[in-house]
């Protein structure tokens, strides 16, 4: 009995098997864009942390001698019981690859600084004689690609093009033997320690303070969780619609195999198995295509991603089965949700119910009244939670919740606006034709629903996260041309060099600009004072939000002071109000925007900040060239001082590095929005595809009346352009919405400054004409077949009841 | 043996586990594997025990070098004027690198304060240029240091040691108030019944006065010390485990230095060290020591509680059953190669206090 | 065979009407049918002929009386055993053909004997076939046949069953008279090879005069 009633179950499939494709595919596609974008999201996440592990140590505080630091100064100062660990940075030829050379000491670097494989055994292996190693015997560390080809062990998760090994030999191979880069200041101090002056002519500099790419990117990867959150979602509603509807299709099967004596249960039991295996089958597909989507987009992590799918890497052990199983998982969660629904109808139906979609649409007009409820109710939640809650101080879940609540609820209320806007458009017609077509389309409406909610949340998706990456790249580029302005940036390492570096350069540039700076507490918060000469160059470029008249003029006479966008939000200063800094009562005068850096500022006048605080970090400049010049006097500063690479860094260069990483997650979102319309597209097609199969009995009379096939093929297409065109006006304010809550919501409450946001509508115009090619892909085929149906089938649709 | 011997994880984590394990036994395998095979055991191109070798002072107070893995290990049993016990542990060991370069060496230190709040660690890696040990002589001064932990001064008349982590740090004097005392048969000490052996010998004899710190101010303390010092190059035997290692003073003055190897078979080693420093070696079975209760610290099932008898025939060694038990049960040492050390009790046929380790339990 | 006494069975009227407004399609229905007998069933539209087939096959609920079948309560049988009831016991021929539309006509004659568990040999299906003139069509879908041949591969798969009881809802209204009358036929000689009863519900009082007995259903009452 199992095996005939089986049988007979699943040649439906064999009959139907672009239905069956369709479920796989659309299983599959929903399940690929989950698990890419959660391998694109892990990735980046693994890379970012790698980047802010770097930058961390980077920003860690170092000590520091007139001339430099050697290996000697770091036994001196571990004797001290100052805990430093010895770096040094360079650049190396090795066959024809430029190499940065990264050299650590195995024993005392911070594990989050070492590559992993990079041990205190790698030392212990490692005749030290002296302390000294020698470049020939101590093991070098590159990223797997480039790893054989220089002679290097393979270290999975280092950056490409850095070679790391051991700091002495590191050293050696760049001809400055015992020479350090610097000494970095480990966190943990012990409770006692020499005082550093009684060691020697130390001193101790703060943290360097870097654009902080670390906290961008974070907020990038943020963007990509509430993507990785929508493609989700999409995903959800093209598997529940296409399961939705191989159940309604196969409804008549069903009876008849009830009334021949197949009992409920194991009939229900049989279907859930049927499923199990098709989202077993989609799943697996979309786990690999996911995987494989994610290994294009992010080239650089494709190694890493490969492990996932059979090949070793070291530390992605761990990840690998937690990827089958979240995508797996996502397939059959979704598909026997998806199915839970239709088997509960199946259940509870009586067993001689109509097997037409008459029944269907009367349960779906319910169902729109149900969700525009639902749906109004979401809403309010989401304009609660994106509104008044940040307000209240509530933070990023709030955010998040409401911008679930946003979409889902206008998702929800999708069905019952397009129905009343049928209506009304039923009411305006005029000829009988155009009455017949709203009132059809409305028929169909309840079918084509749940992809049309697909459609539309992909739409809002689309319109969403290009709007505020969009935003992101324009105010982000903007602001690092408005900040680094000058041509060149040169730290000396002591304040003696900085003295030297700037009688020397006075003569060569066009501008010396200080950046000196000290960190200090104001009304509570931590800020960096820093001190600024006046130079036409803040009037033309500093990125000001708000400012009194005169701001720079008044500044630099020391009337008062510019502070940062996120001090200003801190304690809620605007121009004009009062400001205590340490030993100086003064004013604000200015609010300039500052992305990507976590801290208050403050800026002031360069004597006044001399005068009030002595001790500030007189080692930055900024440098003015005339055009042209920069590289000619970046080689002579190097060769003049000395200086090791790092100190002198040009703006091109900085500029160049953080766009480049957002341009790769710009690239990201922008395939990943197109795969996601893409599969809403698919949804469409399925839901069609379906719909026309059914819907012979409407047209046919139609037909016999008097409109020819291609006529009313043509119809078809219209109607679905028409639903789409409807669809993108309701996913227009929705998505709006959502770059707006990601921009001056989300962001604000996870790093604190307020993205403007800007409209594109070349982009909105092409993703409606995008929008339009999907719907209309997906109507011309099961148009095709209405307009090649044999005559027949509508005549059979007369010979009797179906 | 275990597979995973290389530092900074071998499968012996204790400080002596280094005989077996450390950065040594890692280099011998390497050599075997590039065809050095066949030098015999330990025959690694580093210097052997020698039965016939006599310890000489001030020398052998220095490193030996041409040995490949060395220690000097003190432990204080201290009071507070409150009169609460504290505990501190001083430990510098040395790994030879390459027998043909002498100076290629490798250094770890770890420093413990048992305090009434909780016991607290550190630990140290280093190269050669941030610790080592230096030795003058006339007068003798002994200089062993990691970073900033030194040990300094003449382990026959005046010491002082300090260490110190991130949340404490002690800072003792020490005074010798007995002789330096030959483990084993003097100064040979036997580690398996197949004859793996150090060289060994101690400094029982110390008072300790000093400071310690734990977040807030310092506290004086007074006490007493042990320092052992051991060089060797051989491992265990193949199927030792782990130990359990005793160094107890006695109220009457008398102190007994006791060690149970637990392998296939256990072999045990202890020195009876009178009050005036005259030593009986033991052979294996005089010492014996039974878990009598075991306690989870840290997620290891170890024996907190000891009884610990002696029994040898000669007149000068008192019968002996005493009960041991850990003052701190926390004294874990989080390190690379972990293990638990931490002061005890003595009660029984004799009052009294030491230090106990424990090595090799899971 | 077959004893049904006081059976009755209402519905809602409108679907969401008041509880009175419910319509009496079965009000107190007796008849009797013996073992081979073959009954015709007429009536208006509406007077509850299909409903009593209903009941009969196990199908839908009756309010109340009984309905027996070789000592069978039918009207008392929970879901499950109303299931195994209609795979062994009897065999439904409906007016819309209920063909499995993604099997084959050989797979569809032989569906309702495997469901019941039997597998009739292939030169049974094949004779059975070939007195329905359908012999041909064997491999085809259902799609590819005429009305008539898709009634006749229906009635092939009842009778491939072999039930006890056949149950035919209009079995020829979709046809013909001259193909209804050559269905009716084979039918005819079918059942009575395999011994079984047969209720056919019919407008047609020529071909109710073909049965054995003729009864009129008229307002949810044997006439």
């Amino acid at each position: 009995m199992i095996g005939a009633a089986f049988r007979a179950l699943v040649s439906h499939w064999r009959r139907r098997r672009l239905q069956l494709a369709a479920l796989i595919t659309g299983l599959a596609l929903a399940t690929a864009l989950w698990t890419g974008v959660q391998a694109i999201n892990a990735e980046a996440r693994a890379s970012y942390a790698r980047a802010a592990g770097e930058v961390q140590v980077a920003a860690l505080p170092q000590i520091t001698r007139a001339g430099g630091v050697t290996m000697e100064d770091f036994y001196t100062l571990r004797a001290g019981g100052w805990l430093v660990t010895p770096v040094v940075e360079g650049r190396v030829q090795i066959g024809d690859r430029s190499l940065r050379l990264l050299g650590l000491d195995p024993l005392t670097a911070p594990a989050a600084l070492r590559p992993a494989a990079m041990t205190p055994e790698t030392l212990s292996r490692l005749p030290v004689a002296n302390g000294t190693a020698t470049p020939a015997t101590a093991p070098r560390y590159a990223a797997p690609d480039i790893a054989a080809e220089i002679g290097a062990i393979a270290a999975p998760g280092l950056p490409p093009g850095l070679l790391v090994t051991e700091v002495t030999a590191a050293a050696e191979m760049l001809g400055r033997p015992g020479r350090l880069s610097r000494l970095t200041l480990l966190p943990e101090q012990p409770l006692r320690q020499a005082a550093l002056a009684d060691l020697g002519p130390y001193s101790l500099s703060p943290a360097a303070e870097s654009t902080d790419l670390g906290r961008l990117t974070e907020s990038f990867h943020l963007n990509l969780t509430a993507f990785g959150f929508l493609a989700f979602a999409v995903g959800l509603f093209v598997v529940h619609g296409t399961i939705g509807l191989a159940f309604e299709e196969r409804r008549p099967m069903i009876r008849t195999l009830r009334a021949l004596g197949l009992p409920l249960r194991l009939l229900a039991a049989l279907l859930a198995a049927e499923l199990t295996v098709l989202a077993l089958i989609g799943g697996g597909i979309g786990v690999v295509l996911g995987g494989w989507i994610a290994a294009q987009l992010l080239p650089d992590v494709a190694s890493s991603l490969r492990g996932l799918y059979g090949a070793e890497v070291s530390g992605s052990l761990t990840i690998r089965p937690v990827w089958w199983l979240a995508g797996l998982g996502m397939a059959l969660g979704g598909t026997w949700v998806a199915g839970a629904g239709a088997l509960l109808q199946l259940a509870r139906l009586p067993l001689l119910a109509p097997a037409r979609p008459r029944a269907w649409a009367r349960a779906g007009r319910r169902l729109a009244r149900l969700g525009a409820l639902a749906g109004l109710v979401l809403l309010a939640v989401a304009a609660l939670a994106l509104g008044v809650a940040p307000g209240l101080g509530a933070g990023l879940l709030w955010g998040f919740a409401g911008l679930a609540a946003l979409l889902l609820g206008a998702a929800a209320l999708l069905p019952f606006l397009l129905s009343r806007a049928l209506a009304l458009g039923a009411r305006l017609a005029r000829r009988p034709l155009a009455q017949w077509a709203w009132a059809d389309t409305g028929q169909q409406l309840p079918g084509l629903s749940l992809a049309l909610m697909a459609l539309m949340l992909a739409l809002a998706a689309n319109i969403g996260v290009s709007t505020m990456v969009g935003s992101f790249r324009q105010t982000f580029l903007g602001w690092l041309d408005q900040r680094l302005a000058a041509d060149l940036y040169v730290i000396a390492r002591d304040d003696a060099e900085a003295e030297r570096l700037e009688a020397w350069l006075e003569p060569r540039v066009e501008a010396v600009l200080p950046v000196w700076r000290i960190a200090a507490t104001a009304e509570g918060a931590a800020v960096s004072l820093y001190g600024f000469r006046d130079d036409p160059i803040y009037r033309q470029s500093w990125p000001l939000l708000s400012a009194l008249p005169e701001v720079w003029t008044r500044a630099a006479r020391g009337e008062g002071v510019l502070i940062n966008e996120q001090l200003a939000r801190r304690l809620d200063k605007a121009p004009g109000a009062s400001l205590s800094l340490p030993g100086w009562e003064t004013r604000v005068l200015g609010v300039y925007s500052d992305y990507g850096n976590p801290n208050g500022q403050v800026m002031m006048a360069l004597d006044r900040l001399v005068t009030l605080y002595p001790g500030a970090d007189r080692r930055r400049f900024g440098l003015r060239l005339a055009p042209g010049t920069a590289p000619a006097l970046r080689k002579a500063l190097t060769e003049t001082f000395d200086l090791p690479p790092g100190v002198v860094t040009d703006q091109a260069t900085q500029k160049a590095a953080a766009r480049g990483v957002f341009e790769r997650t710009f690239l990201v979102t922008g395939a990943l929005n197109a795969l996601t319309l893409a599969v809403a597209g698919f949804a469409m097609l399925t839901a069609l595809t379906t719909l026309s199969g059914m819907r012979l009995p409407q047209l046919a009379p139609v037909w016999a009346m008097g409109m020819g096939r291609r006529q009313l093929a043509a119809l078809e297409v219209l109607r679905a352009l028409g639903l789409a065109a409807l669809t993108f006006c309701m996913a227009l304010p929705v998505g709006l919405a959502l770059a707006w809550a990601l921009l001056a919501v989300i962001n604000v409450q996870a790093f604190g400054w307020r993205l403007p946001m800007f409209l594109y509508p070349a982009d909105l115009a092409r993703l409606f004409l995008w929008a339009m090619l999907a719907a209309g892909l997906a109507a011309t085929l099961p148009a095709l077949r209405l307009a090649r149906r044999p005559v027949a089938d509508l005549l059979r649709v007369f010979a009797g009841e179906r | 043996m275990s597979a995973d011997r290389s530092f900074p994880r071998p499968g012996r984590p204790t400080r002596r586990a280094l005989l077996a394990s450390g950065l040594g036994l890692l280099l011998a395998q390497r050599l075997q594997a590039q065809g050095f095979a066949g030098l015999g055991q330990g025959g690694t191109g580093f210097a052997l025990p020698d039965p016939g070798y006599r310890l000489r002072f001030p020398r052998d107070h220095a490193a030996h070098p041409g040995f490949r893995i060395e220690w000097w290990y003190l432990t204080a049993n201290l009071t507070d004027p409150q009169g609460r016990d504290w505990g501190a542990q001083w430990t510098l060991f040395r790994s030879a690198l390459d027998p043909e370069e002498p100076r290629a060496q490798a250094w770890m230190g770890h420093a413990a304060l048992a305090s009434p709040e909780g016991h607290l660690s550190a630990e140290r890696l280093a190269r050669p240029g941030q610790a080592g040990v230096r030795l003058t002589e006339a007068p003798t001064r002994l200089e062993a240091r990691i970073d900033e932990w030194r040990l300094t001064g003449d382990p026959e008349t005046r010491m002082r040691v300090s260490a110190g982590g991130s949340d404490f740090a002690f800072d003792l004097g020490l005074t010798a108030t007995g002789p330096l005392v030959l483990q084993g048969d003097a100064g040979y000490s036997v580690k398996s019944p197949g004859g793996q052996a150090s060289h060994y010998y101690s400094q029982p004899f110390l008072k300790a006065a000093g400071e310690v710190q734990t977040g807030g101010g310092a506290l004086p303390v007074t006490g007493i010390a042990w320092l052992d010092r051991e060089w060797s190059s051989e491992p265990l035997a193949a199927d030792q485990s782990g130990w359990d290692w005793f160094s107890l003073s006695l109220d009457s003055g008398a102190k007994l230095m006791g060690f149970v190897l637990r392998g296939a078979s256990r072999f045990t080693a202890a020195t009876w060290i009178a009050p005036d420093g005259r030593a009986t070696p033991l052979p294996d079975g005089a010492f014996r020591a039974e878990p009598l209760d075991w306690a989870k610290v840290a997620g290891h099932r170890l024996p907190l509680r000891w009884r610990v008898r002696l029994a040898d025939p000669r007149p000068e060694v008192p019968a002996l059953d005493l009960e041991v038990r850990a003052i701190r049960p926390d004294a874990w040492m989080p390190m690379l190669f972990p293990y638990w050390e931490g002061p005890v009790r003595v009660s029984g046929s004799a009052g009294g206090i030491g230090y106990l380790e424990m090595t090799g339990y899971e | 065979m077959l004893k049904i006494r006081d059976l009755r069975k209402s519905f809602d009227a409108a679907g969401d009407g008041p509880a009175e407004a419910r319509l009496q399609v079965l009000d107190g229905v007796a008849l009797d049918l013996a073992e081979g007998e073959t009954l015709a069933l007429r009536g208006e539209s509406g007077s509850g002929k299909s409903t009593l087939l209903h009941v009969i096959g196990a199908l839908e609920p009756a309010d109340s009386g009984s309905v027996q079948l070789d000592g069978i309560e039918v009207t008392a049988l929970n879901e499950p055993q109303a299931a195994r009831f209609r795979r062994t016991t009897v065999g439904l021929v409906f007016q819309q053909f209920n063909l499995i539309p993604s099997l084959s006509v050989a797979d569809n004659i032989a569906f309702h004997a495997r469901l019941a568990g039997r597998s009739p040999s292939p030169e049974a299906l094949a004779g059975l076939a070939e007195r329905l003139g359908i012999a041909a069509q064997l491999g085809k879908f259902p799609e590819a046949l005429s009305g008539g041949q898709q009634q006749r591969a229906a009635l092939a798969r009842t009778l491939a069953a072999r039930p006890r009881l056949i149950l035919a809802d209009e079995p020829t209204g979709n046809l013909d008279e001259a193909t209804g009358d050559a269905v009716l036929t084979v039918m005819l000689e079918l059942t009575a090879e395999i011994g079984a009863g047969l209720l056919m519900v019919t407008h047609s009082s020529r071909l109710a005069a073909r049965l054995d007995r003729e009864l009129v259903l008229s307002k949810g009452r044997i006439a």
